[in-house]
């Protein structure tokens, strides 16, 4: 199911463990982190790759998690 | 110290073993990538916006956190794609299990200590090889282009303000792009640290010549 060809940034994502915690969130790894071409729209990934602040709780959708 | 280790400089060789070992340890043990920039910002807490998000992240009660994002999932992908995911899931074993925990936010004392450790490092360096000394000057090159004096300070202190900002617009500086970066293959680190290090190396050219 999962792409190895997947986000770089994983490795540094604070989210991306987060992800792994439950079922259904996984959902964010598999139509995000771990797609060789989706990945490029996680706005965390844009943000990273732009150099701009990368807030914890900001979700690859730009949203956030309401903490 | 045995001659073969110290000439000027170390060799390059015990450097890249040094470095290379400090980037793999760090990322083996605390799942961290070394990046200077990156502390000496959390240390004059430059990341206040990051840092405030991953601690209420940390603070956050985890059973609530996991309401919250599973609420943000549920709205991001709607419940029946949700649902349909977790019935895939179930059926094919997934290999992103096996994941670190989540990382807890590193304070900011550590990030003082990591830097106060950076000089304290090069001073235990020097002292080994028997050239520590306290210097007020940038060397022959600096001195012959700036005439020495308060006009050498402000050209440093302007070299220092462009760097750093350079830094910030690039995100990472040569830890953060050139080793834990250029090691991942991470495209713009590869530029970064190619644009950084062909810049210094053309600049450095141009000053040896300028100064003669």
């Amino acid at each position: 199911m999962s792409d190895t060809k997947g986000c770089s940034h994983i490795s540094g994502c604070e989210l991306y463990p987060r992800f792994s915690l439950k079922g259904a969130l996984r959902i964010w790894q598999e139509r995000y982190c771990n797609s060789p071409t989706q990945h490029q729209r996680c706005e965390r990934f844009i943000r990273s790759n732009a150099g701009k602040p990368v807030p914890a709780t900001l979700l690859p959708n730009g949203e956030e998690i309401p903490t | 110290m045995p001659s073969w280790v110290f000439h000027d400089y170390w060799p390059w060789w015990l450097g890249a073993i040094f470095f290379g070992g400090f980037v793999v340890g760090i990322w083996l043990l605390e799942r961290r990538l070394l990046g200077v920039s990156g502390s000496y910002a959390a240390a004059i807490e430059l990341t206040r916006q990051e840092d405030e998000a991953a601690r209420r992240l940390d603070e956050a009660d985890p059973q609530a956190l996991d309401e919250a994002l599973l609420r943000a999932t549920l709205e991001a992908f709607g419940p029946e794609a949700v649902a349909e995911f977790e019935k895939e899931m179930a059926a094919t074993p997934s290999d992103t299990a096996a994941v670190a925990a989540p990382r807890k936010l590193l304070p900011r004392s550590v990030h003082v200590t990591f830097l106060v450790m950076l000089a304290v490092g090069g001073a235990i360096g020097a002292l080994a090889q028997g050239t520590w000394q306290l210097r007020f000057d940038l060397g022959v090159v600096h001195e012959a282009l700036t005439g020495g004096g308060v006009t050498s300070l402000l050209v440093l202190g302007f070299g220092g303000v462009l760097v750093g900002l350079g830094t910030r617009m690039a995100g990472g500086c040569t830890s953060g792009h050139g080793l834990s970066g250029c090691s991942r293959l991470v495209p713009t680190s590869l530029v970064s640290t190619g644009t950084f290090f062909g810049t210094a190396i053309a600049t450095s050219f141009l000053l040896e010549v300028l100064a003669r």
